[in-house]
């Protein structure tokens, strides 16, 4: 089967009739998170009539996100295969082991990481791994001053900038290339 | 058949169990606990909390802005619903802000009907260096055409900032969690309007 990836417009596609997949508000959300940041990178399978066989919650999420466009996947099939199809694609998947995914994650960013829909607010954990700190309040007592350079004199004098700010009295020094 | 979501056991979970960790060494010498939950979302923190502390009546009041997430709140934006409230029936009043918990805490300080150090927890995250508000870099000398010149500079100096303003307010001691960088929640007393350092509030 040769597949070629067509754009349809959103409020032309249809929900599959009777299609048994449902989702929660929260998931929903996740979901239209996920397409905001990465947009619609797995296109939707629809029939020649416009129904979408996988994809009606992806479907859902771009109506409420106002997508106007949309890639999709046009497959033909019996109708009896149409619909094991529709439980295909979102029944037969693997899980996640949970040893491997603790690293596969572990250098993404904690906003990214939001994006994955993955759930992370589940209680049971090691609770000795949490470690409170106690901190006193204190006033701030630092005063600012910025510095800007043109980069090529900065470059040019770097050895005689550094030493004089080194040679001050309670500097912290901050660099910055903006 | 085996529901394909996911749920991770044992990785992230903490920032979860952090925050009710955080509100449990708050309340742990209170038997009765009245809560203003100003960002409740589903209710979940607290609701877990009052499960693993059967022996401590908790009453919780929830505020949440976002229409049908949580049957038992009150609907409405916190910031609005703040100056107009009697804060004076709560033990602890709760921040579970995405994003900073800055002008929520200025609008109950500037409301000032809380009870003498009432419980403040608070949850701060950081997302993306925009996220701090300009007022209180300001009141750590930071210029606003500072901010505005070298945005991500300043995103290392908002604990400061933060702990700056706490002092201002009075605070003498915060309990603080740090699951990752960007991440912070806090647990603090907050004094009476009045007792607090005039200076930069």
């Amino acid at each position: 089967m040769n597949l070629k990836i067509e754009y349809r417009k959103a409020k032309d596609l249809k929900f599959y009739p009777g299609n048994p997949r449902k989702i929660s508000r929260e998931m929903l959300e996740k979901l239209k998170k996920s397409i905001k940041e990465f947009g619609i990178v797995d296109p939707l399978v629809i029939n020649p009539e416009n129904q979408v066989i996988g994809g009606n919650q992806r479907l859902l999420a771009i109506r409420e996100l106002g997508i106007e466009e949309v890639p999709v996947v046009i497959v033909n099939l019996p109708k009896s295969k149409e619909k094991a199809l529709n439980i295909a694609l979102n029944s037969i998947q693997g899980e996640f082991d949970e040893k491997l995914i603790e690293k596969f994650i572990a250098d993404i960013e904690p906003v990214d990481l939001e994006l994955t829909g993955l759930d992370l607010d589940d209680v049971e954990t090691a609770e000795e791994d949490i470690e409170f700190e106690e901190v006193e309040p204190r006033p701030y007592r630092k005063f600012h001053i910025l510095l800007s350079f043109d980069i090529d004199a900065y470059a040019k004098q770097i050895d005689k900038i550094n030493e004089f700010l080194s040679s001050l009295e309670g500097v912290e020094i901050e660099k910055s290339q903006n | 058949m085996k529901n394909p979501r996911t749920k991770i056991k044992k990785t992230d979970n903490s920032y979860f169990l952090g925050k009710v960790k955080l509100r449990e060494k708050m309340i742990q010498n209170l038997d009765t606990v009245r809560v203003l939950d100003l960002y409740a979302g589903t209710g979940k923190i607290w609701k877990t909390i009052q499960k693993r502390n059967k022996d401590k009546k908790i009453i919780v009041t929830s505020v949440e802005k976002e229409k049908g997430k949580n049957p038992d709140a009150i609907e409405g934006d916190s910031l609005k619903i703040i100056p107009g409230l009697d804060l004076s029936v709560y033990d602890l009043i709760d921040l579970d802000v995405y994003g900073h918990p800055y002008y929520p805490l200025k609008a109950i300080v500037k409301n000032g009907s809380y009870k003498d150090n009432v419980i403040i927890t608070m949850t701060d995250i950081q997302v993306g260096y925009g996220g701090i508000p300009l007022e209180i870099l300001t009141k750590i000398n930071f210029t606003k055409k500072q901010i505005k010149k070298i945005p991500t500079m300043f995103y290392k100096f908002e604990l400061d900032a933060m702990l700056n303003y706490l002092y201002n307010l009075g605070v003498k001691k915060v309990i603080l969690y740090r699951p990752v960088p960007n991440k912070k929640y806090m647990g603090c007393r907050l004094p009476k309007k009045g007792e607090n350092h005039e200076h930069n509030l």
